[in-house]
């Protein structure tokens, strides 16, 4: 490594000094630790840093360039609004599954191999569980289980596709799979991928534990793991039609669900499934302008995702609840929490000067372009949909509406938050205004216009009419306090079924096994029992007492020759002297 | 708090807010129709205010059809797995 710092580093060590630090000096070292991070990267430049050899595998720590320096910049900066966002926590270990976690994520985005991609990839999932379990309830802890049995499946999914890519190809580098080529070690890598990009079916972990997560620990997931998972798709698998379709199918199905949960940060975690559908439809179809589109997304997909984040978290962080039957018309005590929370939705929902609005369009224009004129219509009705649940449902049940419970003495947050989510607040907007600078970064050449007449007239006219059709069917739109099943019904009425199983089938057959062995087993033991007995006692007693019978017989005369008097005993041994003398001569 | 005032001031205004609303859906339309086709190669590009069409459908049987699940085979009571 010359003159490239892997910017992990600084995440990875630093967090380790952590606990050496006190009160103020604490808050200026979590900050620090992102800022060298941020410069880390401002510095590099491209090219392949950190080659290694691993028991003859060549692995590459740090593969520098367009597509890889998007998600590292986004990361880095993302970690630092994070860290802002958590600094009034007082846990250690919450900072450090934070930046571990950050860590991980930018040594997947840079590693070169598959190698050095697992190793990092694994980092990821067994720090940010902790940001789970931080959450401190019951539900926290079963979901963070639930979360890292999920994760490890998907780790599995990874590493036996590379190994199996490894003994195909002889070789763990990690670069561009054509479509056409791949056969099915290629594709149980692109399961892992999917798992950890909470492509359906495999999403189901993802708004089963992000809201059960502590308040500041659902900012820093909602922007890692999913977004790693689209840089690795992109990287590796862009151009593949399935990914195309299951993306689009996962914007649909994640506005669903945004439109029907109660809880904020439920809707929301749904909502980053559909969010992941828009990249993810971009690495499939995957033009130049598709995989800007989902450079671009997932970059500013992080900051306004997080900001909503930050939002909601300020709310249950304030009131104790995130729910919005329990919420409404709380703009009175936090209205900059409300205020930040508004741009975030118009930022995701693709106001003009808003970042939605220049990257989102960029995937469904390339959809356009290509003349996937179902993708395009069905990735607008989601958009229609994000608009509808986080926009305005949200907006509306817990900031305005009707009060449900008493919020009085509530007010806004700790001001480091309030300064985080200002902060990511004013680049959703300087994004949205100046894309030319955000398209810069892009992997790919930038010739998209969004301000053009055509785009303004098709965003506006989709914004508005659903404003439209919210204000005629507020009252149908109404959150129920309601749990709705998903894929994870399966596996969590699994485990009760399993019980049950155990109860009604595996009991009843170890009873019965029991009982057959004590009617049959038994029986026979005792009847080869009393065999060995008669045995002992006829044929082995026999032997032995017979043998006891003729030591007795010889005791008893040698009994006779032991007088008690010395000169029998002389007699006796001169007697047997002579004969032994007479014996050998 | 200032902010707050702002808010209380054009609630209070509710019914104008509805009405310039309606004026700048109205707005919306005419600047779709009259926008130059001559580029179209899609449907979506040819009838004049197609977004329009497509968002009130769209809109209403998205949210119809969201909450018809939840009402039926999805929703369950908050306590159902515990």
């Amino acid at each position: 490594m010359n003159n490239w710092i892997h910017p992990a580093l600084f995440y990875l060590v630093g967090a380790l000094f952590l606990p050496l630090f006190k009160g103020a000096l604490k808050k200026v070292f979590i900050l620090l630790i992102p800022v060298a991070g941020i410069v880390s990267v401002a510095i590099s430049s491209y090219g392949n840093y950190g080659a290694y050899q691993f028991l003859g595998v060549e692995g590459l720590f740090g593969r520098v360039d367009k597509l890889s320096m998007v998600f590292a910049w986004v990361f880095v900066i993302m970690s630092f609004l994070g860290a802002l966002y958590a600094l009034h926590r007082k846990e250690d270990g919450h900072h450090i599954a934070g930046f571990y976690y950050v860590g991980g994520s930018l040594g997947a985005v840079f590693a070169g191999d598959y190698l050095t991609l697992f190793i990092f990839w694994e980092a990821m999932a067994f720090s940010s569980v902790f940001l789970i379990w931080y959450g401190k309830r019951p539900q926290s802890v079963n979901a963070g289980y639930r979360y890292l049995l999920f994760h490890v499946f998907g780790g599995l999914l990874l590493f036996a596709g590379m190994m199996f890519y490894y003994s195909k190809t002889g070789s763990f580098a990690f670069n561009a799979i054509p479509p056409g080529g791949a056969s099915w070690p290629e594709y149980l890598i692109l399961a892992g991928f999917a798992l950890n990009a909470a492509v359906i079916p495999l999403h189901a972990w993802l708004p089963d534990a992000y809201p059960e997560a502590s308040v500041e620990g659902a900012v820093f997931l909602c922007a890692f793991t999913t977004k790693t998972a689209v840089y690795v798709l992109a990287r590796g698998f862009s151009g593949f039609e399935i990914l195309a379709i299951m993306g689009t199918a996962m914007t649909v199905f994640g506005v669903i669900y945004a439109i029907i949960e109660n809880d904020i940060r439920r809707v929301l975690a749904y909502h980053i499934i559909s969010q992941v559908g828009y990249m993810v439809a971009g690495v499939g179809i995957g033009t130049m302008m598709a995989v800007n589109g989902a450079a671009a997304h997932a970059f500013a997909h992080i900051l306004y995702k997080a900001l909503l984040f930050m939002g909601a978290g300020a709310v249950l962080y304030m009131t104790g609840t995130s729910k919005m039957t329990q919420l409404g018309g709380i703009y009175k005590y936090m209205p900059l929490t409300m205020i930040f929370y508004v741009v975030g939705a118009i930022s995701i929902s693709g106001f003009p000067f808003f970042s939605g609005f220049v990257s989102k369009s960029m995937i469904v224009a390339a959809a356009h372009h290509e003349g996937r004129i179902w993708l395009m219509l069905l990735l607008n009705l989601a958009g229609i949909g994000t608009f509808l649940s986080v926009g305005l449902k949200v907006t509306y049940f817990t900031f305005f509406g009707k009060e449900s419970g008493d919020h009085r003495n509530v007010h806004e947050p700790p001001a480091n938050m309030l300064w985080a989510m200002g902060l990511t607040s004013l680049l959703c907007f300087l994004i949205g205004t100046f894309p030319s600078v955000f398209y810069k970064l892009m992997p790919f050449p930038v010739e998209f216009n969004p301000y053009s007449a055509s785009h303004l007239s098709e965003m506006m006219q989709i914004l508005s009419f659903t404003g439209l059709v919210f204000y005629l069917m507020v009252k149908k739109l109404a959150p129920d306090a309601k749990l709705n099943l998903d894929i994870d019904y399966f596996y969590r009425k699994g485990t009760v079924l399993f019980i049950k199983f155990d109860e009604k089938v595996i009991a009843p057959v170890d009873a019965f096994w029991g009982e057959l062995y004590r009617t049959l087993g038994l029986k026979s033991l005792f009847g080869t029992a009393t065999l060995s007995y008669i045995f002992d006692q006829k044929a082995i007693d026999g032997v032995v007492d017979g043998t006891a019978h003729s030591v007795m017989g010889i005791g008893s005369i040698v009994k006779k020759l032991q007088t008690g008097r010395v000169q029998t005993y002389i007699g006796l041994s001169l007697l047997l002297f002579f004969a032994i003398l007479w014996a050998v001569l | 708090m200032n902010l707050v005032n702002i808010l209380e001031y054009l609630r209070a205004r509710i019914e104008l807010l509805k009405k310039l609303f309606y004026g700048f859906l109205l707005l919306l339309v005419v600047f779709d129709v009259l926008l130059p086709r001559e580029h179209a190669h899609f449907f979506v590009d040819k009838i004049p205010a197609f977004w329009t069409l497509f968002t009130v459908t769209g809109c209403f049987i998205l949210a119809r059809f969201s909450k018809g699940l939840a009402h039926t085979i999805l929703g369950k009571k908050e306590d159902f797995y515990e």
